[in-house]
């Protein structure tokens, strides 16, 4: 059965370009704007992994992290956040908050399925 | 595919770019409204971190400076004045430019990226000039890097090395392999 990963980033640009390369990889892809939208629509699905970008409106990575880990089912699915160079404090309070990994932009497509591959097994 | 993803760049870009110059232009009348300086802030950073990945460096590294700035106006370190709308929306007006011409005049880009270094900050100092020589005994803080796929992954899932860095220099260039062992 594929995995089902989730995509959370305010820019379409990365969602589309993330989600064109892991649905070519083999795996389901949602998409959500922000950490409010996707816990909406992680209500309602499942998901084997969720990748999120950290500055969002709404809700941002940080808290959708730490919510997600709040729910029974995602205690233990890996998260990977999409960080930059620059965001070192971000990338700490999303360790704290449970975050499997991260992923410093830019990355190359075949780089993300390296990494997603890594911790889907 | 590449061209595709470019060009949907293009279209968003020029959406942000939309956004922040109404935003700016709002913040010119309530320059303390937070609701606007995280708007700026999210706006510019997306560019900065979308650019890169879409092959506009340039691009990524004029916005870098802006989103810095406004990251200090977040943290209450500058205020927002007329003088910094107006960088502000040159700024917008070269990005635009830049994202419409593939060979840009890099020379406005690099007079509004030396605004940005040399603009006062009163609590913290700025990225410094980055030809300026290495002080003797100059401090030195450490940064991560992968071991050489281009990413750092958290936990035990790829080897991590570090190296140190002294601090005078600015983060890394984006999309560069020199840092890559």
């Amino acid at each position: 059965m594929a995995y089902t990963i989730m995509i959370t980033d305010d820019s379409v640009s990365i969602r589309q370009m993330v989600g064109f390369t892991l649905q070519a990889a083999g795996y389901s892809t949602m998409e959500s704007v922000d950490g409010a939208d996707a816990l909406e629509k992680l209500a309602q699905a499942q998901a084997d992994l969720l990748i999120t970008d950290l500055n969002m409106p709404n809700m941002d990575g940080i808290e959708l992290i730490r919510q997600v880990r709040g729910i029974d089912r995602f205690r233990f699915m890996p998260i990977l956040m999409l960080t930059t160079e620059s965001q070192d404090e971000k990338k700490q309070a999303g360790r704290t908050a449970g975050a499997t990994g991260w992923i410093v932009k830019p990355f190359a497509p075949d780089q993300l399925v390296a990494v997603v591959k890594k911790v889907l097994g | 595919m590449t061209d595709n993803f470019r060009e949907i760049f293009r279209t968003e870009a020029m959406e942000l770019l939309l956004e922040l110059e109404s935003a700016m232009m709002d913040l010119e009348e309530t320059p303390d409204n937070e609701d606007l300086i995280d708007r700026v802030f999210r706006a510019m950073h997306t560019i900065k971190g979308t650019g890169a990945m879409f092959g506009f460096a340039e691009i990524s590294a004029l916005a870098h400076e802006a989103e810095t700035a406004f990251d200090e106006v977040r943290r209450g370190n500058i205020p927002v004045t007329r003088d910094l709308v107006d960088l502000m929306l040159s700024t917008c007006d070269q990005i635009r430019k830049m994202v419409d011409d593939p060979n840009p005049d890099l020379s406005i880009k690099m007079k509004l990226v030396e605004k940005f270094r040399d603009w006062p900050c009163p609590i913290r100092k700025r990225t410094p000039d980055r030809t300026r020589p290495i002080p003797a005994g100059s401090p030195r803080r450490t940064v991560r890097i992968s071991g050489g796929s281009g990413l750092s992954l958290g936990r035990a899932y790829l080897p991590r090395v570090s190296i140190l860095w002294p601090c005078w220099m600015n983060w890394p260039a984006w999309g560069t392999t020199k840092y890559r062992l």
